[in-house]
Parts: structure tokens; C-alpha cells; sequence
């Protein structure tokens, strides 16, 4: 039976290379948009690894080098924060939550080097910001002053110097020191292992990230951004009050003060925007693949009435026929399948993009066909039921 | 074409209104994303609104400091000083302007509400020629004298006096008093050195810290007399550049690489991620636009090309009665071509008009600020070669391949 498909789809092989060469390329289109989506809902739902749902962001951009009078001031604004009744707590995360602002620096446990991002928080922000901490324990006073800095460090980081298993407690791991030859070399000690800290959202894709300890009692360091978190009902002026005492106390600051969750939504809207625009192009190719598919089938049953008729008049059941279109059109949607397979894996197998793993490509893959299979199914239906009315008569009567 | 030849290709299409509707679906939304995207591509490239004159212009966006065995790189928007020394001095431009970008807090009725300010210098509304409704800009006294004067735009008017008049009045933001002196309609985003809610003197910046910086948030827009002087411009920036002694200004730098592009060098150079390379690599950027296109092309042409045989097969037994009756070869070709030009100039019209709906829905969404896309003559006429482009990739081998069909197996009709 399959043999003889074989041979019906190689008789009429040019309007079939013609199918195939089509729902190949919708194939492609199909496996890109379930990849990104498959990739970004994993991306989702995994963990960000601390709470931003009724914090603020405060950030100040002072406009040049910061001096120690700076970070004086600054650490004036904290205290004022802290003595206003309507706030629960205030804290340094230097790099800015969901935004743009990264440090990236190269570490090393023993030579085996790693690049990854950093942070510095300030004591007590950890807890507070609700950071699920594996082993160990957070920054506290008793950290300053040590010939060493205190840092933690996530899983993926853990995993990866000091294998799985390994508990990295009072491990040192070095900052870089080619850099700067002539300073004194201070080392990272891990005094704990954190789960996670997707410091710039859900769609932010890289797995290392070690946190150190903002040292406020130094005024050689400057940090641009606040955490604030505000008790619970809090008036629709908060944020106006807020910014207007701490701009009166630096005047030439420029400071914006506004909630994570905004920022956290800009975020998803920029990844999201352009994700959703293209997957709208996407649907209309596919919904004209799908009628022009649609269309070919019906003109083709048309054509075929006379090989449809014979067989009827043979003694082959309504039935038959529609399962013979059908398979027909199944074993062509396999074809294509297979050869837009050998395309897409290519990317795969060439690392162009690096979100595509074997993981997504594989779940991705099968997505796409399925959901192609069913597009075939779909547009087969109609033609398929009038090639299995055709009648013997139609055949004969045909002209 | 005669008369009577377009009224059978209608009547033809009339009788198979499945088929055709199809066809003109296919045709109609592939159009549309295509104008869609070549719309936005043109209104950035060639701005209506008051970067209109922007093809003699060149933008100046960022600098690259390096120190000299270029182990420490910085690269980031110009600074004050920076500006100072090699975009003030420069002798073959008609003039030079410059602005800052700035994120602004503004409290009405208790509330915060943000807007983004331009401080510049006077030069840039020579440059940028903003469409005032009311007032003006301010004049050169008013900036060397530090006045707080605002110029600010049509939606920024609404949101602090509703539907009265700023002329005049006060706004306050990064906790100083600014009078408004002009009114503009808005602009916009993507037309980056013209979008702006307020502007204001850069002399009334709140900290004078700017001034020494050669890197900051600043960038610089060179207006050249004509064309044709564009690349001595280009010449003496990169001259004035190489022969600067950075020692002067910091032990830290010893090179600075920047470059002063137009709008498509700037669109090639932040797609391809070459900001402070040496070639913008436009060429490959063209090429890569051309392989966009013709890649989402493909699925609509060959779906077309599918379509088009059906509809051809169909009426195998029309054609053999025309064959029978002595219709030359060429004849049958000619009249299938012209029936596919047709219908895809129909789908064509019907693509630039889903567009213009769609362009419509991008403006009234908000997706981008103050946006007014304006459809050119440049891309109507270039929708239509590709519409007929389409048409003829799509439609000629069908033809041929029925014109050349048997008579009797065209009558049989298989």
C-alpha cells in the first residue's frame, strides 16, 4: 500500500516537489517560532531568585566622578529613608535591577577561569530581597576590615569551579589580577551559595552571577541605585514625596525614583515587542501556506476525478479514498518535515544562536511538525471528503 | 492591452472567486508586511517633520578612547570637551549644534510624571528644524546668559496646562523654574535628534561638571552646506582627531576613534554592532536587508507559483479549444501573464491599503512615541515594480508551461 502512495506521489512529482519545497519553508518558519517561544517560556519560569513585586528603584546619576563627599551625602539619604515611617527598609544593590547596567569580570578558582557578572549589596539586602541562599549565610558587619572580601556565589558558578557536590565554603576564588599588576591582590572568599540572582529579569539568559559586599563605612565607592522597600498600602504620593526631599537634599542629582515592577515591565516589553511582531508575520505565511495549500488539494482531487472514479468503480469504499488523500498528503508533509529537519539542524549544529541547545532544538522540532501535520490535516479534510464522493459515473461522464 | 482583455481577465477571476480570493489573500498580506516594514525602514531614513533637511547632515553619536597599548578601552556618547575641541573647530561645515539627552521628574498635581529633556546649544534648532505652533526658540544672549527658557511640545503642553497655552508660563524640573518661549509639534522617537519633550539652554544644566568631561552623554550634528561636502567634512574631523595630543587632557587616553555618520551609515552601524569600527559596514548590511527580503519572500512566491499552476491547470480544456482553434503560442502566454499582472496588482492596491491601516493601528498603539508615518511616492513606486516582479516570477513558467501543452491533452483535460 505505502509502496504504491510512493509511486502515486512520484507520478505526479512536479506539483509535489512544488507542495514540498513549500511546506518545507513553513516548516523553518514553524521551528523558529516554537524554538523561541519553547526558549523563552523555560526562560520564564525559572527562578529569578529574589522579590521585586512592591519595591522601588531608586538611581542617582550625579553627573561626574564621584568624591567622598558624595558617598557621605548618599549615605545622609539612606539614614533619612530609614527614618521615614512609611519605609520598611533601604539598601545598595550598585547594579541596578532590570536594567541595563551590568559588571562583568573574569574569575578563577585554581587557574580554571570563568567570566561572569557581579554585585555589590549592601548588609542585609540579600535577606531582605528575599535571595534563596543553598549553604552558608549573607554579608554582616563582621565582614569588614578581613584581608579578604566576602562574596556569594550562585549554583551554576558553585557547579562549575568546584563541581557538583562540593560544598565551596571558605574557598578563595581570585578576581582577576592581570589587569592591574601593581595592586594589592585581594581575594574573594565564598561564604555562601545562593540559588539565583537573574539580576536584569526573566528573559536575562546568563547563568553566572556572584554577588560581593557593599562596604557603606568606605567612602571610596559610589553606588547609583537604591532598593526601598515601602510598607504595605502606601498613598499615591509616595513617590512624589519621596523624590522631592531626597532632590532638595542634592539639588544637582539627578535621581528617579519608581517601582521595580515598572521597570521589570519595560524589560519584558522591549524582549517581548519584537517577538510578538515577528510571530504575528509568521501567522500570516502560515495562514496563507494554509489556504494556498488548501486550494492546490481541491484542484488536484478535481483533476484526479478519473483515477478516483476507477478505483471506486473497482470496488474501493468511500473510506479508502479519503484515507488514501490523506496518507498522501501525510507522506509529503513527512518529506518536507525531513528536509527542513536537515536545514534547521544546521544552526543547531553551527552554534549560530546561542540559545538554541539540543534541548530546544529537539522540542522545537517536534513542535513545529506536529503542529504542521496538523495544518496538512486540517487543509486535507474538505478535498479529501469531495474525492470520496466522487462516483464511478463521474469518471466516465467526465469532460 | 485593450479593453475588452481586462474584462475577461475580471470575468475570469469572477468565475473562480475561491481561487482568486486566495491569490489576492496571499498577495495582499505579503505586500502588506513588506510596505509596512519598508514604511518605518523610510520614515527613519527620510523623516518628514523637522529632520527633513537631514540628508546633508551628519551625526556624530560616539567616541572610543583607548590608552596606548589598548588595554583599557572606554566607548561611550561625546563629552562637553570633546565637542568643544574637535566638532567647534571644525572650518568646512555650513554649522554645528549639539544636544544632550536627559530623563527628567516633573511633579503635576502631586504626582510624578517623566519627560525627556534636550539641553543644546542655539545652532541646533538651524539644524533640526522643529515645527513651531506658537513662540520660538531662544537666541544666543539667552543662552550665553543662562536664561530658563523651555521650549516644549504639543502633548507636554496638555499634560502640564491642559488646553491652555504655555507661552509664558512656568514649568519646574530637577527643582528649577523654566518659562516657555515655543510650542512644537512632537516628533517621532526614532528620529532621535529630533525627539525631545522639553528643550532648554545647555548653560542651565543644574552642575557645570559636563563642561571638562571628554566622554559623556552628549552628541554632535554637522550640517553640511551640500553633498558634495560631505566627505571633506569626514576628512577633517578624522584629520583633526589623529593630530590631537590627549595627554593634555588625561594620562589615561593616548587614541580616540569616533566617526561622523548620516542617517543610513547609523542604521547600518547599529545593526551590524560596528559603532567604533572603522567601516560602517553598510554594504553588508544591504546586502543582509536584500536577504531578508528574499528569503520571506520565498514562502509567498512559491505558494503564488502553486496557486497560479492550479489555476492554470484548471482551465486546461479552455486552452485547448483556443490551441484547437490556432491561438499562437505567444497569444496564450501573453494572455496568462496579463491575467496574473491583474490579479496582483489588485492584491497589490489591497496590500497598500491593509498598510495604511496597519501603519495607523502602529500609530494609535503607542508602540512608538508620537510616531506619523507618511507613505512616499519613492515607496509607492517601489511597491509597484515589486508587485509586478511577483506577478511575473509567480505567473511566467505556468504559462509557458501550459502554452506549450498539447492541444489534445490540454482538451482531455490532464
Amino acid at each position: 500500500m505505502l509502496m504504491h502512495l510512493f509511486r502515486l506521489i512520484w507520478n505526479r512529482k512536479l506539483s509535489n516537489l512544488l507542495i514540498i519545497l513549500e511546506l518545507t519553508l513553513a516548516f523553518v518558519v514553524l521551528y523558529f517560532v516554537s524554538a523561541t517561544a519553547l526558549h523563552l517560556w523555560s526562560m520564564y519560569n525559572r527562578p529569578l531568585g529574589f522579590e521585586w513585586q512592591s519595591h522601588y528603584s531608586m538611581t542617582i546619576n550625579q553627573g561626574a566622578e564621584a568624591s567622598e563627599s558624595d558617598m557621605e551625602r548618599l549615605n545622609g539619604m539612606i539614614d533619612r529613608l530609614e527614618q521615614r515611617s512609611d519605609i520598611d527598609w533601604v539598601h545598595i544593590v550598585k547594579q541596578a535591577l532590570f536594567q541595563n547596567w551590568h559588571w562583568s569580570t573574569s574569575i578563577n578558582h585554581e587557574g580554571d577561569y570563568i567570566q561572569t557578572y557581579m554585585n555589590t549589596l549592601s548588609d542585609g539586602a540579600a535577606e531582605d530581597l528575599g535571595v534563596t541562599l543553598l549553604s552558608g549565610r549573607f554579608f554582616n558587619e563582621g565582614d569588614a576590615g578581613q584581608a579578604w572580601l566576602p562574596v556569594l556565589i550562585n549554583r551554576a558558578v558553585s557547579e562549575r569551579l568546584f563541581g557538583e557536590g562540593v560544598d565551596p565554603l571558605g574557598q578563595n576564588i581570585n578576581p582577576p589580577s592581570e589587569d592591574q599588576p601593581d595592586q594589592e591582590q585581594t581575594e574573594y572568599r565564598v561564604i555562601g551559595v545562593i540559588e539565583d540572582f537573574r539580576q536584569s529579569g526573566e528573559f536575562w539568559g546568563d547563568e553566572y552571577y556572584v554577588l560581593a559586599r557593599f562596604d557603606t563605612s568606605r567612602n571610596d565607592t559610589f553606588a547609583n541605585s537604591l532598593v526601598i522597600r515601602p510598607q504595605d498600602g502606601l498613598s499615591a504620593t509616595f513617590e512624589a514625596s519621596l523624590l522631592q526631599e531626597m532632590t532638595q537634599m542634592a539639588p544637582s542629582w539627578n535621581i528617579t525614583v519608581r517601582p521595580l515592577a515598572d521597570y521589570r515591565q519595560d524589560r519584558i516589553r522591549s524582549v517581548m515587542t519584537p517577538i510578538i511582531l515577528s510571530g504575528i508575520v509568521a501567522g500570516f505565511l502560515l495562514l496563507m501556506v494554509a489556504f494556498g495549500l488548501f486550494g492546490v488539494l481541491w484542484q488536484n482531487v478535481t483533476r484526479r476525478t478519473h483515477e478516483l472514479g476507477l478505483r471506486r468503480a473497482l470496488g474501493a469504499s468511500a473510506a479508502d479514498i479519503f484515507k488514501q488523500i490523506t496518507i498522501e498528503m501525510m507522506l509529503v508533509a513527512s518529506f518536507a518535515i525531513v528536509l527542513g529537519t536537515l536545514i534547521t539542524i544546521q544552526f543547531t549544529l553551527l552554534g549560530t544562536f546561542s540559545s538554541l541547545n539540543w534541548m530546544t532544538t529537539i522540542k522545537g522540532s517536534v513542535l513545529a511538525a506536529v503542529v504542521l501535520l496538523m495544518l496538512v490535516a486540517i487543509c486535507t479534510l474538505y478535498p479529501g471528503w469531495i474525492a470520496s464522493r466522487k462516483q464511478p459515473a463521474d469518471a466516465l461522464r467526465y469532460e | 492591452m485593450s479593453l475588452h482583455t481586462v474584462k475577461t481577465t475580471l470575468r475570469v477571476l469572477m468565475r473562480r472567486k475561491f481561487f482568486t480570493a486566495i491569490s489576492l489573500f496571499c498577495i495582499a498580506t505579503t505586500l502588506m508586511v513588506l510596505i509596512v516594514v519598508a514604511a518605518i525602514v523610510d520614515n527613519m531614513l527620510h523623516p518628514i517633520g523637522a529632520e527633513r533637511n537631514f540628508d546633508t547632515v551628519l551625526i556624530v553619536e560616539r567616541v572610543r578612547m583607548a590608552n596606548k597599548e589598548e588595554t583599557s578601552v572606554w566607548s561611550s556618547p561625546l563629552g562637553y570637551k570633546f565637542i568643544e575641541e574637535f566638532i567647534l573647530t571644525l572650518k568646512t561645515p555650513e554649522r554645528v549644534g549639539y544636544y544632550t539627552d536627559n530623563s527628567r521628574q516633573s511633579l503635576i498635581d502631586g504626582l510624578i510624571q517623566r519627560f525627556q529633556v534636550k539641553y543644546t546649544d542655539d545652532q541646533y534648532a538651524k539644524i533640526v528644524e522643529l515645527d513651531f505652533i506658537d513662540g520660538r526658540y531662544f537666541t544666543l544672549d539667552e543662552l550665553n546668559s543662562g536664561q530658563r527658557v523651555a521650549i516644549i511640545n504639543e502633548p507636554t503642553q496638555i499634560r502640564f496646562f491642559g488646553d491652555q497655552s504655555a507661552i509664558g508660563k512656568t514649568i519646574e524640573f530637577s527643582e528649577q523654574r523654566y518659562t516657555v518661549i515655543g510650542v512644537v509639534r512632537a516628533e517621532a522617537e526614532f528620529n532621535k535628534a529630533a525627539f525631545s519633550d522639553i528643550w532648554a539652554p545647555i548653560t542651565t544644566f543644574p552642575s557645570g561638571n559636563y563642561r571638562d568631561e571628554m566622554m559623556g552623554s552628549f552628541r554632535a550634528l554637522i550640517k553640511a552646506a551640500s553633498r558634495s561636502d560631505i566627505p571633506a567634512i569626514k576628512a577633517e574631523f578624522e584629520q583633526g582627531l589623529k593630530s590631537f595630543d590627549y595627554r593634555s587632557v588625561s594620562d589615561e587616553y593616548a587614541t580616540a576613534t569616533s566617526f561622523a555618520n548620516t542617517k543610513l551609515e547609523r542604521m547600518a552601524r547599529e545593526f551590524m554592532g560596528t559603532e567604533d569600527e572603522l567601516g560602517s559596514g553598510l554594504a553588508t548590511f544591504l546586502m543582509l536587508a536584500l536577504l531578508g527580503v528574499v528569503l520571506f519572500m520565498l514562502l509567498p512566491a512559491i505558494n503564488l507559483f502553486n496557486l497560479s499552476i492550479s489555476r492554470i491547470m484548471e482551465r486546461a480544456s479552455e486552452i485547448g479549444v483556443r490551441k484547437a482553434f490556432g491561438a499562437p503560442r505567444r497569444a496564450l502566454v501573453n494572455q496568462f501573464l496579463l491575467e496574473n499582472i491583474i490579479l496582483t496588482l489588485i492584491g497589490g492596491l489591497m496590500g497598500l491599503l491593509l498598510s495604511l491601516l496597519a501603519l495607523n493601528l502602529i500609530e494609535s498603539s503607542g508602540l512608538i512615541a508620537y510616531a506619523n508615518f507618511n507613505i512616499s511616492w519613492r515607496l509607492v513606486v517601489w511597491t509597484l515594480m515589486i508587485t509586478l516582479l511577483f506577478a511575473l516570477i509567480s505567473g511566467s513558467y505556468p504559462a509557458w508551461r501550459m502554452a506549450r501543452m498539447h492541444p489534445v491533452r490540454a482538451l482531455k483535460g490532464y
